[in-house]
């Protein structure tokens, strides 16, 4: 997948998970300036382990701060 | 330190009767029943089929689709009893953010309905896919949503006692204010516990009526053709606060709670005992400084089982003796169902209500008279009836027993 479509996928499960909007979504947005805290995290990394068949550490989760970790920490899973 | 007086100062209510205190009031009076045929799960090859679920709540009015996710039914309905009683108290939003205001909530079975679709998914893929299967399932999580939500400083307790699980809590809530350890608490309780496995365990313990061709008349307190109780969903929300604090900030008081009392019956699991009920009344009439003869109005636990109706009616006159029979004996079960945390809080609400307005709601249902529940319980319909002082009976399975006195606020 390239990282535009990891993160047009991102974007869904944003949407998805969370019910929030994905309009001014992008790399570098923050997810504490989305208001999504750690537990949300969880929900959003339990649907990327299903989607996309990764495993995603405890500590891997820990390190997200921003949309773009999770579009990169995901790609270089589905590269490996 | 002397004792303080504790008072009520505000009410919330969400049940099968509606989602306010005005409604459940009104239907109360009415003898009303919000006893439903249940279509909304599978219960196929289970005896019972119907409950009282709470009429017209609409979680999207209260709650985004993303709160949802975290909140049970249970969390849901606790918050929005909360938010109804502080608005009924005067309280504004800002006034309370960070504050020391506590939040004292019985709670039972309700969680188990946030991790079933979750066990579900356990049995069949052999995972928990959802993060949030703990978060819902702890039993102690409206009363902190609660105070999340809120920015609540104060103590966060639940409790978890059956059936009496808010009866304590209020009693709880009631001894902070009273021995100074804290002025103002939101105490109350709540549960919804309908799920599937729920209903199918709750009908194989036999302790739910298999009327389901006739669900407003299933429940039936003191009737000899009782077969059981129904399975409520809702919560009940009061404001408990010292006299100063509600003297200082300008509030209507609506009743003082004088007494509360927690019994155990040391005996079995699904059998209530006269002795420990009896107990329990005793000593909360003890503890607010009453005698029987003072009290107008008994709020029967009332659950319309065999054991629980005659064993109650049995205590009351153990402990009241001729009294017994001159004051009305009223259940509210058979209208807004058995809501196991938040039972003893509904029922205390309806107590106030009926200091408030000298009048006693009926027990619905009552249609053959048994030997042995020979008391009045004002099965013709709501009658004014001044309440001075009125007992609040919760008796639990486990033999967990607590009973509050509540009484009209004199200067």
């Amino acid at each position: 997948m390239t990282q535009d479509e990891l993160l047009a996928a991102v974007k869904d499960t944003i949407c998805t998970e969370l019910g929030l909007p994905a309009d001014n979504i992008g790399m570098a947005t923050k997810l504490e300036n989305m208001d999504i805290d750690s537990l949300d995290v969880l929900r959003l990394a339990a649907s990327f382990e299903k989607r996309f068949k990764v495993t995603i550490s405890t500590v891997e989760l820990t390190e997200i701060q921003s949309v773009g970790d999770i579009v990169t920490g995901l790609q270089r899973k589905l590269i490996a | 330190m002397r004792p303080q007086r504790v008072v009520i100062t505000g009410l919330g209510a969400v049940s099968a009767l509606g989602c306010s205190v005005d409604s459940l009031w009104e239907g109360l009076l009415a003898g009303k029943s919000g006893v439903v045929a249940l279509t909304d799960m599978d219960l196929s090859g289970c005896r019972t089929r119907i409950g009282a679920r709470a009429a017209g709540y609409d979680a999207d009015a209260h709650f985004s689709a993303r709160e949802q996710k975290r909140l049970t039914l249970t969390s849901q309905m606790a918050f929005v009893a909360a938010m109804e009683a502080l608005g009924h108290a005067g309280i504004a939003l800002d006034q309370i953010k960070c504050s020391q205001m506590g939040v004292v909530l019985g709670a039972s079975t309700g969680g188990f309905v946030g991790i079933e679709p979750t066990l579900r998914d356990f049995v069949v893929e052999g995972r928990i896919g959802d993060p949030m299967a703990i978060p819902m399932l702890m039993n102690s999580a409206p009363a902190s949503n609660i105070s999340i939500k809120l920015g609540l400083k104060g103590p966060v307790i639940t409790m978890d006692a059956a059936c009496a699980s808010s009866a304590h809590a209020i009693g709880y809530a009631f001894n902070l204010i009273r021995f100074g350890l804290s002025s103002i608490i939101l105490a109350g309780g709540a549960d919804s516990s309908f799920c599937g496995s729920l209903l199918h365990a709750w009908s194989m313990l036999r302790a739910l009526s298999e009327h389901n061709d006739n669900p407003a008349e299933a429940c039936r307190p003191f009737s000899l053709d009782r077969d059981g109780m129904v399975l409520g969903e809702g919560a009940g929300m009061l404001i408990l606060e010292s006299e100063e604090s509600a003297k200082a900030r300008g509030a209507s008081i609506l009743a003082e709670v004088k007494g509360y009392a927690a019994t155990g019956d040391g005996f079995h699991l699904t059998q209530p005992t006269v002795e420990g009920i009896s107990q329990a009344m005793r000593l909360a009439l003890t503890d607010a400084d009453l005698s029987p003869s003072d009290i107008d109005y008994v709020n029967a636990h009332a659950t319309g089982t065999r054991w629980n109706d005659k064993t109650e009616t049995a205590g009351i006159k153990n402990v009241f003796g001729e009294r017994a029979y001159q004051i009305p004996v009223v259940g509210i079960k058979p209208a807004v169902g058995h809501t196991m945390g938040a039972c003893g809080a509904l029922e205390l609400i309806s107590c106030v209500l009926s200091i408030r307005d000298s009048v006693v709601p009926p027990t619905i249902n009552v249609r053959v008279p048994d030997p042995e529940c020979d008391l009045d319980y004002a099965a013709e319909g709501a009658r004014k009836w001044p309440v001075r002082h009125a007992m609040s009976n919760s008796f639990a399975f486990g033999g967990s027993n607590a009973v509050v006195v509540v009484s009209r606020y004199q200067s």
